[in-house]
């Protein structure tokens, strides 16, 4: 009687222990997982080649206590609201302990060089000879630069808290919307965590990068036209003065993100037309009106050249899908490796990706029918339905070479929908009788699988892990990988001229080399520096562009954004290099002298001597 | 903005913020100060102003105050842009603490107009809910969860040692400059031991080249110079031999000359 009075006094204690703390010990669980995660990043740097199943050990630490969390009942708004920006935090955790810590996203390098020239020159708009397009939207490098000049702080660190700060603006901002739009705060915490299923949140929309800082404030623009309908009359003045000063900053932050937000105040306008059957313009019509004006004027003023940019992109994935659809092209292999050498995803992590997906279709349905019911007369509940079907066409584009990038890009913003419809399907409230904790079991379960499943699907699964740019040579002394060290002796060696190089080595020579480096979106060099031989028309167009230097980056990995940064194993096979003779190729170009030579990165000098005068023609 | 504690307050901490990451030496430590300055009060304030009359609930205050922080920063970079001074340290702080200030003023001014409503208004407005006192298990669990994050961080920026990565050498020689007379050529070694080398360098119309043998340390590098002695360009090829392999070329590099100077040395 005694020993099982102390059990039940103990038992109740620990209870007690767990109710009182739970939001703490939570904290010690992301805490704990971020720390699992770093060690995994740790370990695959340093050559260990850890299991995979310690860094996703990592991730679950994290997500699972949250979720399950989340699908109580008794949890307030306020912990909820906390429970969802610590995941979003702790998610970027991830990320930040997988970097060098430099930047080792291609899209990092671009906006990092742009920091970097804010900070050198005092202004903006300096050019960017990778992506022009980008030093017409300088929103984040211009918000980083009030963190770089006021602290010093590399571009990298500066980029990292601003992003951080984005990252809490999208989750505070979603969690707020969803809440006001299904007047539910368990609807709004689901609906906030599956958002973070996308398969975008974990690397690529934590990268520092304009649609970064774009997104989240896209959230806030909603948010600040939800409140408009349902704010006093006092107060929607100032909803309407803080959506437009929202909308302005996006407008000079991010091209795509400036269209969706068009496109959604217009669709919101129709939408609210339809739902008040009213007959002159509804909704928040001079939101999208001042939108649509401000992205034209900064479009036709300012960044004309993004027409340039994204027009063949668009085309490109139109002409695609329809030569997929007709048969005439074949579709995309989903979880290959980009090259030979790199192993496809393994089966159950595909089965983990796909179960995802089939997950978010089977609760479509059942989320569908819930915003028909509850919420058909709030237009935004409306197009978060629209957007949750337009979602899985657009991963259909997924399957198609080239629209995957565009499939991608629409998917994060079709997932806020699909996150709300899914936040909507109620399945943590069944309960049955035999065991009346299974639905929200089965809620947490479902939640993982889609998280999990869709940061496989977003990032290919070799680099999951970080691998290093930078290591101890068995001797002590620090070395550098190929293309790191081949930017960081640029730098050292200033001269006048502009340099040609593939994707990977061109986007360290921006940063940390500095240098005015042209690849993939001004040259065709990407198509050059692989050749063979060196065409009439290619010599040309190296004498039309100014190129002085060439890099040959012999690597199978050259051309690849996310895996052309860090050293290669020992005794990796070369089988897949390009061959000799696209290095020697160069030594054809009338003077040209081999200047810099690492085996594997080659570069050539076409016109030795040459002064300043050429580069600035 | 008497009468109104909370906009005397965050105008006080913004001032403090300002300047402190003006005056404080060291970087790292102005990130404390710089953080609010640029990422919340900006926000506080505007929110504040454009709410003034109809206090906010908690839930939207804590978006509102990041998101329109940060757009802030976004089109007041714009704003320097165009300012005598560019995008600096102290336009920032200027622009920053001016915002700040006349949101402030505003909102206390705005506030004031609608006194008679705000008995009614602060009934109604949803207070940011006060945290209670926290227990001792609480405040154990976040410092140690504080001590993980911190290891964590700490091991993402620590390098390792990984036998496994591909060692390699870099030979190289400086771009040349219209006046350059001379040439730099340099061999750094990135390789996980030491290594032994042969250098070769052949200077055109000289009878002898040029040869170095030496060994180098990991990140280890070896320099030489090259002049050029005749009255035209000559052309410079370097080659490097590792030790272990004395009869294949390792690396290759050249570069030209212009008069003057004296030979190889």
């Amino acid at each position: 009687m005694e020993a099982a009075a102390i059990r039940r006094k103990t038992s109740a204690r620990s209870r007690g222990f767990l109710s009182s703390n739970r939001v703490a010990l939570i904290v010690l669980a992301c805490a704990a997982g971020i720390l699992v995660c770093s060690i995994a990043n740790a370990m695959s740097r340093a050559g260990e080649d850890p299991t995979p199943l310690l860094y996703w050990a990592g991730v679950l630490v994290i997500v699972v206590p949250i979720f399950y969390r989340l699908t109580s009942e008794e949890a307030s708004p306020g912990e909820r609201l906390a429970l969802v920006c610590l995941l979003g935090l702790s998610l970027y955790g991830v990320k930040l302990v997988r970097d060098a810590p430099i930047f080792t996203f291609a899209d990092e390098f671009l906006h990092g060089y742009n920091s970097n020239q804010v900070s050198q020159y005092h202004h903006l708009f300096h050019d960017n000879p990778i992506l022009e397009t980008s030093k017409y939207y300088p929103g984040l490098e211009g918000a980083t630069s009030a963190l770089r000049s006021l602290t010093g702080l590399s571009g990298y660190t500066a980029g990292a808290i601003v992003i951080g700060a984005a990252r809490l603006l999208a989750m505070s901002a979603m969690f707020v919307l969803f809440w006001r739009v299904s007047d539910s705060a368990r609807i709004a915490g689901l609906g906030t965590a599956i958002f973070t299923g996308n398969f975008n949140f974990l690397f690529w929309s934590a990268q520092f990068s304009y649609q970064s800082m774009a997104l989240p404030m896209l959230l806030l623009i909603l948010l600040a036209v939800v409140e408009l309908e349902i704010a006093p009359r006092a107060a929607r003045g100032a909803w309407r003065g803080l959506a437009a000063l929202t909308i302005a900053a996006v407008v000079v932050t991010h091209h795509i993100t400036s269209y969706a937000v068009v496109a959604t105040l217009f669709v919101l306008s129709l939408l609210t037309a339809f739902v008040e059957r009213a007959r002159k313009p509804a909704g928040p019509w001079k939101l999208a009106l001042l939108a649509f004006g401000l992205t034209v004027l900064w479009l036709v003023f300012i960044a004309s050249a993004t027409v340039e940019y994204i027009s063949p992109t668009v085309t490109n994935a139109i002409e695609s899908s329809f030569h997929t659809a007709a048969g005439e092209a074949p579709t995309r292999d989903l979880f290959q490796g980009a090259t030979s050498n790199i192993q496809p995803t393994p089966t159950p992590a595909r089965a983990v990706a796909l179960l995802a997906v089939l997950a978010l279709i089977a609760g479509l349905p059942f989320g569908l029918l819930t915003v028909w019911r509850r919420y058909r007369q709030q237009p935004v509940a409306l197009l978060f339905g629209l957007s949750a079907i337009g979602f899985f066409g657009a991963l259909a584009l997924r399957l198609t070479p080239a629209a995957w990038e565009t499939g991608n890009r629409a998917s994060e913003f079709l997932f806020i929908g699909l996150a709300f419809v899914i936040g909507c399907v109620g399945l943590e409230r069944w309960r049955p009788a035999p065991a009346r904790w299974a639905g929200r079991a089965l809620a947490a379960t479902a939640l993982t699988v889609i998280v999990i499943g869709g940061a496989i699907s977003g990032w290919p699964w070799d680099s999951q892990l970080a691998q290093p740019v930078r290591t101890h040579s068995e001797e002590g002394p620090t070395i550098s990988s190929p293309p790191l060290a081949m930017a960081e002796w640029a730098q050292d060696h200033r001269a006048e001229g502009k340099i040609g190089a593939l994707v990977a080595t061109s986007r360290l020579l921006l940063d940390p080399g500095d240098r005015r480096v042209y690849s993939d979106f001004t040259a065709n060099l990407v198509e050059i520096i692989p050749d063979d031989a060196l065409l009439s028309w290619q010599r040309e167009l190296l004498r039309e562009k100014n190129i002085r230097f060439v890099v040959v980056d012999r690597r199978e990995v050259g051309g690849d954004g996310i895996r052309g940064f860090f050293f290669s194993e020992q005794g990796a096979s070369t089988d897949g290099w390009l061959p000799r003779s696209s290095v020697t190729k160069f030594g054809t170009f009338p003077g040209a002298t081999r200047i810099y030579d690492s085996g594997s990165i080659v570069i050539y000098d076409l016109e030795p001597g040459r002064d300043g005068e050429a580069e600035k023609r | 903005m008497r009468g109104h504690r909370d906009l005397r307050l965050l105008f006080a901490l913004t001032v403090i913020c300002a300047l402190g990451s003006l005056i404080t030496p060291l970087g790292a430590a102005r990130v404390i100060f710089a953080v609010p300055l640029t990422l919340i009060f900006p926000g506080y304030a505007i929110v504040a102003a454009a709410f003034a009359s109809r206090p906010l609930a908690w839930p939207e205050r804590v978006p509102l105050t990041l998101g329109i922080s940060l757009a802030c920063l976004a089109l007041s970079s714009l704003v320097l842009n165009y300012t005598p001074g560019g995008i600096r340290g102290l336009p920032w702080v200027l622009i920053l603490v001016l915002v700040v200030f006349f949101c402030c003023r505003s909102a206390a001014t705005r506030r004031g107009r609608s006194s008679r409503r705000r008995n009614r208004v602060d009934q109604e407005a949803d207070p940011l809910p006060k945290p209670g006192k926290p227990r001792p298990a609480t405040v154990l669990l976040a410092a140690v969860a504080l001590a993980m994050i911190a290891a964590a961080l700490i091991l993402a920026q620590a390098t390792f040692d990984n036998n496994n990565a591909a060692g390699y050498t870099q030979l190289w020689v400086s771009p040349p400059k219209p006046t350059d007379t001379s040439a730099e050529i340099g061999v750094t070694s990135e390789q996980q031991t030491t290594r032994g080398y042969r250098l070769v360098v052949e200077v055109e119309g000289e009878d002898s080249p040029l040869v170095q043998t030496f060994e180098l340390e990991p990140s280890q590098t070896h320099l030489t110079t090259v002049n050029a002695a005749t009255e035209s360009p000559v052309g410079v090829e370097a080659k490097l031999y590792l030790r272990s392999n004395p009869d294949r070329v390792y690396r290759r590099v050249s570069t030209q000359l212009n008069p003057a100077g004296a030979s190889a040395r």
